[in-house]
């Protein structure tokens, strides 16, 4: 059984992560659709991509967080990536391949991924 | 929906859209007598007897292109087709209790499919003070997830932390496969 001793770890490692910036700077939010269109779609291994890999690279001042359907279940799942300083950018049939690549380019990269972006995704960056 | 675990999300996303504050899971696989056994109940804010009559009602084909408030009629689709059945509860201010029963061994049950990814889903929709309990037994052995307990370890920082999500999806495998459940069966 997996000791809650390591969860006591966890805590102190991301307690002391959070207290080395001085400045509380605004978070990213992963905002992935969980409508019932979108669970049926496959967003809840979108959602659940999205932590793993921000836990694996280490990244941090990140929020995955769900909304409800926004009317375009067709393209569900969906997703909206608001960073701080940039329009929100929404991205339509994500898988978690695409989710892969949306945080290496997007997040981590700062350039939205136009091809998987649906509307006029704003590349002026920061 | 292809395993009940989506299932079982979509009905506790309903659950943080009616602004519960507790949210408890109860998965029971009963195989002696061919019974499994799934409830989502909340002290969200439940519904009034006309609208929980229009739910009960709900079938799948009435839907048509109107998405919304599909879960339910899905959920319902899933038990039926398995030689079982779903009950809704609800009561305006009180919170809401959706219940279903499967035969466990009809060859039309879908399988639970991967439960710890719906408690860390769920968490990471959930505003952060939702108290999330998760109860699955199976052959006299059961695993219990309550994320107050979590809580208590993690003061004053989120469960929703990714490195905390994932810790609690790995617990959960670890914690339901010791009671000889699988995270995906």
């Amino acid at each position: 059984m997996k000791s809650l001793a390591e969860l006591d770890a966890i805590r102190d490692k991301v307690k002391n992560r959070l207290d080395l910036r001085e400045v509380k700077e605004d978070r990213t939010r992963i905002v992935v659709g969980m409508a019932t269109c979108g669970i049926s779609a496959g967003a809840r291994d979108v959602l659940v991509e999205f932590v793993k890999e921000i836990e694996s690279r280490g990244l941090s001042g990140i929020t995955v967080t769900q909304m409800g359907c926004i009317g375009l279940c067709s393209m569900e799942p969906i997703v909206e990536v608001h960073s701080p300083g940039m329009e929100k950018v929404i991205y339509a049939n994500v898988t978690p391949e695409k989710a892969d690549k949306i945080i290496a380019e997007h997040i981590i990269g700062g350039k939205p991924v136009e091809e998987f972006a649906i509307g006029a995704a704003q590349t002026g960056g920061m | 929906m292809t395993e009940l675990s989506l299932n079982i999300l979509d009905i506790a996303i309903n659950s943080v859209k009616a602004k519960s504050k507790h949210i408890e899971i109860s998965i029971s696989e009963d195989i002696k007598h061919d019974l499994l056994s799934i409830s989502v109940s909340d002290d969200g804010m439940g519904m009034s007897p006309d609208k929980l009559e229009a739910v009960r009602r709900r079938s799948l084909d009435e839907c048509g292109n109107e998405h919304e408030g599909l879960g339910i009629p899905m959920l319902r689709h899933a038990a039926e087709i398995a030689g079982g059945t779903i009950e809704i509860n609800s009561v305006l201010g009180m919170g809401t209790a959706v219940n279903a029963d499967f035969e466990y061994k009809s060859r039309h049950r879908a399988s639970i499919g991967s439960m710890s990814d719906t408690i860390v889903a769920l968490i990471s929709a959930a505003p952060p003070d939702t108290e999330i309990v998760y109860r699955h037994s199976a052959c006299g052995s059961e695993f219990v997830f309550d994320t107050k307990v979590m809580r208590g370890i993690l003061k004053d920082i989120s469960i929703a932390e990714p490195e905390v999500l994932m810790w609690i999806g790995s617990y959960i495998k670890d914690g339901l496969s010791q009671a000889g459940i699988s995270d995906i069966n």
